[in-house]
């Protein structure tokens, strides 16, 4: 019991330390350069040349992720003149990845979709499952992120990225 | 070793941003909590366990630390790991040149092609772990990718560890007319005193096309296993094509690798199914990785030692808010009659799947999707110098999921299953067993941030091991502050074979309270 109190504590000493260092500002998105399913290579950078961009880190055989990528892509649709990007980061590895772009292309999508076959800057972005949603304002900085779909979630997103484009894609 | 290794990695970090007032750190915590019973061997156990997980990365300018701090104190499934052991992660990796150059020491993963001869991963639910412990350096000038690496394997499943070095080397060139070929060589030498592998070399490599239309891809892996004749091998060939709305992809397996491992994989472990386990490389499973909740607790179990088999998955999206898939798997031994492709002789273990899915968003407000599954798999082996036949089972499914935003934030979600299962005993034993099993799902949802779910399953199967034939539970969801996602389960949970990538693991039913709090920073 009394091992469980301290692993305990030492790891809300922890959560509190790097809450108390990663509350100050907004957070620098991490750098990546990745492929994308026709084997361009493409850089966060390039991503927000024009504007915020919404990475949606998604897999072929996640249901919830396939759930609500329609409703981000319609949300690209209607905003893209803008400079809105959005990303989808397949996570499908090595068994899946051939998989990606036959359902891409089926699926009519025009924005990137890119391949993180090894899931390294999934976790980079502090992600350890699909779907995992985050917005990157043009100063490269995450704006705002979601764990998994939930019905009605796309509101939200819809909403951060107007509030984001109004104010000229960044904060 | 790893403990100084691991302060030499954070005194280096440490000494590099001492100069620097402008550094980034993130993180994420998962922290895993129940209490309970559980039933192993037909028994009612008292079930507790508490696993945190934290990890944190810290980047400055091209530099990056990385690490994890692990405390599962009991685990869920496998061993404790607290004190000295909790540092289970460290890396310092930096990135130079744009990105093209990528020098990493500590823990690290990564896949060449398609996993036939390395692919080194981690899937935290299977407990499973293939990380090295050492230096890897990814290099890429012009056309022209190379990777090296070397470290040393603990390589864990269900408390079954077995320590080696690794080391190999990886190039890759792209060709005029995108084509791609790559080459690889891995060596993994056994460490002294230890339960071990045996010393073995691996040379593979692939050929790769990715036109406008459509694109293929060839891999071929060949093992060398010391002090054994046998000739080990994987070949792994695909197929795509996007024609319209059209997808489909194409995919053929023979796998004929050395079989590391057998029977009781993860040790003394009850949790461990009998599974195959690559240890340094991870072939495509080529079947449907997920189905349902109810098909997919009873998958095919790869044979990477002894199958072949192909896959057809064609994706159809005819209108803006619908999409088609079908996909359908066949596979069976390959050695015994040295098949080429899949059979459906008996004898040589037959695997059949169908699986036909269909979603859609007929507007705003509405979200549903339907699927029909069906497999068919026999099971022989060798009794003596006669193949016999250990079981036949028939599974046929249909469920449904739909979402529907019955006023302003507010969302209700059903799910319903069934499926017909037929489990042929050996002709020696006699009964058959035909039983239907169902799950029924009924949530709501409040704002996308809120959730509560009922959920309910049921068996018709006669004296179910899990020792009951319902289970009813129910179970809430919060995401709070937009960085902390709470989930509460209480009630009963049947358990099963839960899988990922040909690989499973036992999840025993529970009665009690489950909680998991997911924090990101």
């Amino acid at each position: 019991m009394r091992n469980v109190v301290v692993a305990l504590m030492s790891v809300l000493f922890c959560i509190a330390f790097v809450m108390q260092v990663s509350a100050q500002d907004l957070q620098a998105a991490p750098d990546f350069t990745l492929r994308d399913v026709e084997g361009q290579r493409v850089s966060l950078e390039e991503l927000t040349a024009n504007g915020p961009v919404l990475l949606d880190f998604w897999a072929t055989w996640c249901v919830p992720c396939k759930q609500g990528l329609p409703h981000l892509a319609q949300i690209y649709e209607d905003h893209k003149d803008n400079g809105f990007v959005l990303a989808a980061v397949s996570i499908d590895n090595q068994r899946s990845v051939g998989r990606v772009r036959p359902y891409a292309r089926s699926q009519g999508w025009e924005f990137p979709v890119l391949l993180d076959t090894d899931s390294e800057v999934l976790r980079r972005y502090q992600g350890n499952n699909v779907p995992h949603t985050v917005l990157v304002n043009q100063d490269r900085e995450i704006v705002r992120v979601w764990i998994g779909y939930h019905a009605g979630e796309e509101a939200e997103i819809r909403e951060e990225v107007e509030r984001l484009l109004a104010q000229g894609g960044a904060e | 070793m790893k403990k100084l290794a691991s302060v030499v990695l954070i005194v280096l970090f440490a000494m590099t941003i001492a100069h620097a007032g402008d550094f980034t750190l993130q993180g994420n915590n998962e922290a895993r909590w129940a209490d309970g019973l559980e039933r192993l061997g037909g028994q009612d156990h008292v079930y507790r366990y508490f696993e945190n997980r934290l990890n944190l990365n810290m980047y400055y300018d091209n530099l990056r630390f990385g690490m994890r701090y692990t405390v599962l104190q009991p685990s869920e499934f496998g061993e404790e790991v607290t004190g000295t052991e909790s540092l289970e992660k460290r890396f310092l990796e930096y990135r130079g040149m744009g990105g093209d150059l990528t020098v990493r020491a500590g823990d690290f993963y990564t896949v060449w092609g398609r996993g036939l001869t390395l692919a080194l991963m981690e899937d935290i639910n299977q407990g499973f772990d293939s990380s090295l412990d050492g230096l890897l350096v990814r290099g890429r000038y012009e056309n022209i990718e190379v990777e090296a690496l070397s470290g040393r394997s603990s390589q864990g499943w269900l408390g079954y560890v077995r320590e080696a070095q690794v080391s190999g080397a990886h190039i890759a060139c792209e060709l005029p007319y995108n084509f791609t070929l790559a080459g690889q060589s891995m060596l993994v030498t056994p460490v002294e005193d230890v339960i071990s592998y045996d010393e073995s070399r691996t040379w593979g490599g692939y050929l790769a096309y990715q036109g406008p239309v459509i694109g293929a891809h060839v891999e071929h892996a060949r093992e060398h296993i010391e002090g054994i004749d046998d000739e080990h091998h994987g070949t792994y060939v695909q197929f795509t094509g996007v024609v319209g709305q059209l997808g489909i992809s194409l995919d053929y397996k023979n796998y004929q690798y050395y079989r590391y491992s057998s029977g009781a994989v993860g040790g003394d472990n009850p949790y461990a199914a009998s599974v195959d386990i690559l240890p340094f490389h991870s072939a495509p499973i080529v079947q449907r990785d997920f189905t349902s909740a109810l098909f997919g607790k009873h998958p095919h179990i790869v044979k990477f030692n002894d199958e072949v088999g192909m896959q057809l998955e064609l994706t159809y999206s005819p209108f803006d808010w619908g999409t088609m898939v079908l996909s359908l798997a066949q596979s069976s031994s390959t050695i015994e009659n040295e098949n080429m492709i899949p059979t459906l002789d008996e004898e040589d273990s037959p695997y059949r799947e169908l699986f036909l899915e269909f979603q859609a968003f007929p507007n705003m407000d509405l979200y549903t999707t339907w699927w029909a599954g069906w497999s068919e798999e026999l099971d022989y082996y060798n009794e003596g110098n006669v193949r016999t036949r250990i079981s036949w089972d028939k599974r046929a499914v249909l469920g449904t999921k739909t979402e529907y935003a019955f006023m302003p934030n507010w969302t209700i979600v059903g799910y319903a299953e069934g499926m017909r299962v037929t489990a042929v005993e050996a002709e020696a034993n006699g009964d058959d067993d035909n039983h239907m099993e169902a799950l029924f799902n009924l949530g709501f949802v409040y704002l996308a941030n809120y959730t509560l779910t009922f959920s309910y399953e049921m068996t018709g199967e006669e004296n179910p091991q899990e020792g009951r034939d319902s289970w009813f539970n129910v179970s809430g969801r919060a995401f709070i502050d937009n960085r902390h996602e709470l989930l509460v389960t209480v009630g009963q949970e049947r358990g099963g074979l839960v899988c990922t990538s040909g690989k499973c693991r036992w999840v025993s039913p529970f009665n009690g309270v489950k909680l998991t709090l997911t924090s990101i920073f």
